[in-house]
């Protein structure tokens, strides 16, 4: 079971009656995640009332802040709200963005994401608008993030890409003459190394 | 009296570590109105005329018009109405130089109604370079003027004079947008960059 606002509402639509007779344990679950209650007990009957009045009060409330808090999104410094679309009424800040909405919104343009400061690293895979990659190809060999980064440093590329797909871009994006020069140095780097190896 | 008719909050001083400069940079860059994405732009939330990211729409970029000795020339101007709201007449005249077929494409489509925002990066820097870029036409477009003078094949080394501008009849409610994006470094890469949001 998702503790999700909808699911919450469906069982409190039962009654109590007929929710503790059917649903005994999602009652339980949801007073426990919802008031940080780790010791909420099922099979004490007594307690189940408490419960059921602590969530019809002000459960949903406080379950749309708990999943709003946990949205991996997180907007940029200085940008009090966003607007979804143009014209649009649906407007979302810090306090009230869920990954739904953060989804939604970059769905609609991915150079959006520069508005936000904090992001899940599968960002473009969640909206759709890449599959995910585990290393960066550079000239046929793979690289994780990590080392493409430090290539580039050496190489004298800048870049402030940390992230499979930015650097991925970058290389994509480079000129003949800089992938040349980028080529001479992996080339040259490659050398080196079989020559320490003999 | 109406809240947006503002009164005015600060000194204007005059600033001895930036004094004024004349005149701008030699590239400027043209983005098609429509390709901004006006509900991820951002604006400072203490000033509303610095904008703090300028989004594109997904795949568009801006284009780099190149000039010498900084011979672009924009203005923004007021317009003091007698019946009417005040407002303001951006315009920028671009001297073109290539004479290519291509080129003559590009001036076509703009004479046939592109409608653009440009932005321009002044030699007045400010501290810290964050008073660089200014952006021209965010509202309403700038547009063919009839101000510009085309080509005349014995004159001004047989440049193509073009002015774009705010249209005739429409206002711009800001003087000018300042742009940056945390810094000028930053705001000068995506510049350079045909204002293409880098990768994160």
């Amino acid at each position: 079971m998702e503790f999700t606002v909808e699911n919450l509402e469906k069982i409190l639509s039962l009654g109590f009656n007929e929710a503790i007779a059917s649903h005994k344990k999602e009652v339980v679950a949801f007073y426990a995640f919802v008031f940080n209650d780790p010791e909420a007990c099922s099979s004490c009957d007594s307690k189940l009332m408490g419960y059921w009045q602590a969530l019809n009060r002000n459960g949903i409330t406080i379950l749309n802040k708990k999943i709003m808090s946990n949205s991996k999104f997180k907007i940029k410094e200085g940008v009090p709200f966003l607007q979804m679309e143009f014209g649009s009424g649906t407007f979302f800040s810090n306090e009230t963005i869920t990954d739904d909405l953060a989804i939604e919104y970059l769905k609609k343009n991915p150079n959006r994401i520069s508005n936000f400061s904090q992001f899940p690293e599968n960002w473009k895979k969640l909206t759709g608008s890449e599959a995910d990659a585990t290393t960066v190809n550079i000239f046929d060999k793979e690289y994780s993030a990590e080392d493409a980064a430090q290539l580039f440093k050496e190489a004298g590329i800048k870049t402030t890409a940390k992230t499979i797909d930015g650097l991925t871009k970058k290389f994509e994006s480079l000129s003949e003459t800089e992938k040349e020069s980028l080529q001479n140095f992996v080339n040259g780097t490659e050398s080196e190394e079989e020559e320490s190896a003999e | 009296m109406a809240e947006c008719i503002n009164k005015i909050t600060e000194n204007i001083e005059f600033d001895c570590d930036d004094k004024p400069i004349a005149g701008v940079e030699n590239q400027i860059e043209l983005i098609n109105r429509d390709d901004i994405d006006l509900a991820a732009t951002t604006f400072d939330v203490a000033n509303p005329n610095l904008i703090t990211n300028l989004v594109l729409k997904e795949g568009a970029q801006s284009y780099r018009c190149d000039t010498i000795k900084g011979l672009f020339a924009p203005s923004t101007v007021p317009s003091i109405e007698d019946e009417s709201i005040n407002g303001h007449v951006h315009s920028l005249g671009i001297r073109i130089f290539k004479n290519s077929p291509a080129a003559h494409a590009q001036i076509d489509k703009i004479v046939d109604g592109a409608n653009l925002v440009a932005v321009i990066e002044a030699k007045q820097k400010g501290a810290n370079n964050a008073n660089a870029f200014d952006v021209l036409g965010w509202h309403v477009g700038l547009e063919a003027s009839a101000d510009s003078a085309g080509r005349v094949y014995r004159e001004q080394d047989g440049a193509y004079l073009l002015t774009i501008a705010t249209p005739n009849g429409y206002k711009e409610p800001k003087s000018v947008y300042k742009w940056l994006e945390t810094d000028y470094a930053t705001t000068k890469e995506k510049f350079d960059n045909s204002m293409v949001t880098p990768d994160p």
